[in-house]
């Protein structure tokens, strides 16, 4: 007899233990699903080395005032997938004047590129078409024609909280974006 | 029949001298004295725990059940008593001003569409400030999402999607404070209501830790950009200036209601960081490419804050909308 009721109150704390802990591990999980819908997206996604960069290409470095001349504006990832990128680039309007950007041939969407020759900034987003997803090595994402106004030293600065180059469900795979110092004569 | 027994079964009916269970005997004195309570009270003790996690977790707040929930502030209980409505305490947090994307139009008008003198609209610097509380009043906001309903047809937008909580921020120019609250807005599919296609949502002023005055009220949901109004009407790249704000009269002799439905909200900010850039886009592709659809495990799991226009599906048209947002903000830069 003393047996049977040791048995039934040992069954029922483990019940209750069990419920307890269900219910607990139940609404943790209903709590962490939500957070996540909030939050972002994709968790599974593995994390991808950030190895892109953004670089300039000229012919030179010294220029003459008047001399006009074309700025390419590289972007490299080691064959990563970019889905896109974009900058945001300053420079000193009183020494260059910027024209409008030519963009390259890899990207075939353009939904900005914007050049203020007052504020000397100039903003470019290029984009994969929807549903595309090519690798990217080297490639050209814009041309810049510039215009040389007068002597100094001209740089061109990327904003690094507006230069991103994006892939893999959104991840950041900017490693670097390099400036670019030019002497006018 | 049945009176008939066996002769071994009328033996063992019969009294006989007491002959104690072998089994018994010999198991009884191997279980200390104090097993039997100890697991007596560990039970009880187990018992309890788990009837108050669960009153925690799962007791309404509301009703006569929320009376039972003893561990809250009494002043929390009466507000909510006073409300007669589930209430969500409200997170006051400083905001600073409404940035310059968010602000300028000089063409302060008040709106015809004010439903009530507790809602004006004009521009008023001496504003009156009043505490709590203020009866069954609420406020009621009306929004569009841009391209939602898809190619304005009722039958591109799956229910599930028809009710979107959305964060409202309640932005005091007079304090410098603000209150935020998570809204529930739903879908008007009425074709005879002037709310056609819009969201609405209803936010009794009782949840509300407001005092009366001006207010910029700006309004989020989870992927879309988070836009700032201070006037009724106020379209695209109409923003507004330093003068002109909203005015919450408290003590409200009424309901008061904002319709902001003539400025899209903007499709983009799948990552909630407040900006459209590359990498939401980024995240519309991958959900695109990865075919998700409503009911889908993806779209569930976060594929359907990429899911711009709420029809169900992650597919192209969504990443045109956020291409069209990231060209929109060419002059907003």
């Amino acid at each position: 007899m003393t047996k049977k009721i040791l048995f039934i109150i040992l069954t029922l704390t483990i019940l209750v233990a069990v419920g307890g802990v269900g219910g607990y591990l139940f609404t943790a999980q209903k709590n962490s699903k939500q957070n996540k819908q909030t939050e972002l997206v994709l968790s599974e996604k593995t994390q991808v080395e950030r190895k892109a960069s953004f670089y300039f290409k000229t012919d030179k470095q010294t220029f003459t005032e008047g001399e006009s001349f074309n700025l390419v504006i590289m972007v490299k990832a080691e064959a990563q997938v970019i889905d896109g990128a974009e900058f945001l680039l300053n420079y000193d309007p009183s020494l260059v004047k910027l024209g409008e950007p030519i963009p390259g041939t890899f990207f075939s969407v353009y939904p900005q590129k914007k050049v203020d020759n007052e504020k000397g900034t100039v903003k470019v987003i290029a984009l994969q078409p929807p549903g595309e997803s090519e690798s990217l090595n080297e490639e050209i994402m814009v041309t810049l024609p510039i215009t040389v106004l007068q002597k100094g030293k001209a740089v061109f600065e990327f904003d690094k909280s507006k230069t991103h180059i994006a892939g893999y469900g959104g991840q950041e795979l900017l490693e670097e974006a390099v400036s670019l110092s030019i002497s006018i004569i | 029949m049945e009176n008939q027994q066996s002769p071994a079964q009328s033996q063992s009916l019969a009294p006989q001298p007491t002959v104690q269970p072998t089994i018994g005997v010999s198991s009884e004195p191997k279980i200390p004295k104090l097993v039997k309570p100890l697991l007596l009270v560990l039970f009880v003790f187990i018992l309890l725990g788990s009837l108050l996690f669960l009153a925690w977790k799962f007791l309404p707040s509301t009703g006569w059940l929320g009376k039972l929930r003893f561990w809250e502030k009494p002043e929390e209980k009466e507000a909510e008593m006073f409300v007669g409505a589930p209430v969500s305490s409200p997170e006051v947090t400083p905001v600073s001003t409404p940035s310059a994307s968010q602000a300028a139009s000089p063409s302060a008008q008040a709106s015809p569409q004010t439903s009530s003198p507790s809602a004006s609209l004009i521009p008023s610097p001496s504003a009156t400030s009043s505490a709590l509380p203020s009866g069954g009043n609420s406020i009621e906001l009306k929004v569009k999402f841009a391209s939602v309903p898809a190619n304005h047809s009722d039958i591109n937008l799956p229910e599930q999607n028809r009710q979107k909580e959305v964060k409202v921020v309640f932005d005091s120019l007079d304090s410098e404070e603000s209150v935020e609250e998570q809204a529930v807005f739903t879908y008007i599919s009425y074709i005879s209501s002037p709310d056609y296609q819009k969201y609405t949502a209803s936010i009794p002023l009782a949840e509300l830790d407001l005092e009366g005055g001006s207010y910029n009220i700006l309004i989020k949901w989870s992927a879309h950009l988070q836009t700032g109004f201070c006037k009724e009407e106020q379209t695209e790249g109409d923003t507004c200036t330093e003068g002109e704000y909203l005015t919450i009269d408290i003590p409200a002799t009424d309901s008061c209601s904002f319709d902001f439905s003539s400025r899209d909200l903007k499709f983009g900010d799948v990552n909630n960081d407040n900006e459209v850039n590359v990498q939401d886009y980024s995240v519309v592709q991958d959900c695109i490419i990865s075919n998700v659809w409503l009911g889908s495990q993806e779209y569930e799991d976060g594929c359907s804050l990429t899911d711009g226009n709420f029809d169900g599906v992650c597919g192209p048209v969504d990443g045109d909308l956020l291409m069209a947002t990231l060209g929109s903000q060419a002059g907003e830069e």
